[in-house]
């Protein structure tokens, strides 16, 4: 429905597409070892390239695949220039890449449960497995005694396997 | 055939006792150690089940006890970087006559590096020891002896990094960093009393 959307001129539709799918691509560029500009110039040739030829995925449902197959091209593609530019990087190596786009995506799933459970099992449980606090400083920036944060963490941790066992994703 | 069994696992075990004498962790670093022990204590609370055995109360554990043993072994390794920087520093500073001044902004740095990562120690020993005493109370019985002794291992973790801050020479008394070390310190030590008050 989006991509037909999309490819029917709707620009709200292509604003989706981009932002559903721009810390996916990120990802995926993170996991050749490209970062900040690098990673940057890949997110805007993947979504030009998306853009470009659209027309030509035959599959709209695979939408994310196609997506991910064009930002390996895009990141290897890169790493090619690079490697012209520094020597100390080797041609050879970038075969040798290997993507677990299983371990992305499901990144990409805990991510976005994480936005879907309750306050404040969402924030604690960013705080704690994202950011690095300590449950002193959880306990702290949420109100509740340090020594309750860990079976809070827990709890939600139940709460976002229930997320992701009825939501397995795309 | 459990002899020899025994027998393989000596190396490794005596490996892991070393790692101070042999330098890996650098010598003398008894920040590092402490690290070494609330990775120890967050790895044995990760063995303990939870009382339900299902997924989702004993992956909260696991996965918490993960990250505090993660962390504990990175900071292993930040804590001996900046001791080695300290020794180093150190070092200079009794060569130096009282004239050249100029090493002694570096020397300071080094040492409140060191101060810095031993907090996060104190840190990461008191979640390790929250941690555990969640275990020991919701955990199995039978586990209940493991994660009481993570504990008290955490505990002691805690301790250590709270003693090598007090004895930190840019440490004083009321530095918020001695003061937040110590607090960790009691947390700790109040949550080991906690899961030792548990009737086994």
């Amino acid at each position: 429905m989006l991509v037909q959307r999309c490819r029917a001129g709707d620009e709200a539709a292509w604003e989706e597409i981009v932002d559903r799918f721009s810390s996916y691509v990120y990802a995926i560029a993170m996991r050749f070892g490209l970062t900040g500009d690098r990673a940057g110039d890949v997110h805007q040739d993947v979504f030009l390239r998306t853009f470009t030829q659209l027309g030509s995925l035959r599959d709209p449902g695979a939408l994310k695949p196609w997506i991910a197959q064009i930002t390996r091209m895009a990141a290897v593609d890169t790493l090619r220039a690079q490697a012209r530019e520094l020597p100390s990087v080797e041609a050879d190596s970038i075969s040798d890449v290997e993507l677990d786009l299983d371990e992305i995506e499901e990144a990409m799933a805990v991510n976005l449960a994480l936005d879907e459970l309750p306050e404040p099992f969402g924030d604690a449980l960013r705080r704690f497995f994202v950011e690095d606090q300590s449950y002193r400083t959880i306990g702290e920036a949420l109100g509740i005694p340090a020594g309750t944060v860990a079976s809070r963490i827990s709890r939600g941790m139940s709460l976002l396997r229930q997320l992701l066992d009825a939501d397995p994703g795309d | 055939m459990a002899r020899a069994a025994q027998e393989s696992e000596l190396p490794a075990i005596d490996a892991f006792v070393r790692v101070v004498g042999d330098g890996i962790v650098a010598r003398g670093s008894a920040g590092a150690v402490a690290g070494l022990v609330a990775a120890l204590a967050a790895d044995l609370a990760a063995q303990v089940e939870t009382s339900s055995g299902e997924w989702n109360e004993r992956g909260g554990v696991l996965a918490q006890a993960d990250a505090i043993r993660d962390r504990a072994i990175s900071l292993v390794s930040e804590v001996q970087r900046t001791y080695r920087a300290a020794l180093s520093e150190l070092a200079r500073a009794r060569t130096t006559t009282a004239h050249e001044t100029s090493g002694d902004a570096e020397l300071a740095q080094a040492l409140n590096d060191v101060a810095d990562h031993l907090v996060l120690i104190g840190e990461v020993a008191n979640d390790a020891a929250e941690l555990a005493e969640l275990a020991a109370r919701s955990g199995q019985p039978s586990m209940r002896a493991d994660a009481i002794a993570a504990t008290i291992l955490a505990a002691a973790a805690a301790e250590i990094a709270t003693h090598l801050v007090d004895v930190n020479l840019v440490v004083t008394r009321e530095d918020p960093r001695a003061v937040l070390v110590g607090e960790l310190q009691l947390s700790a030590i109040a949550a080991r009393n906690r899961a030792t008050s548990i009737a086994l």
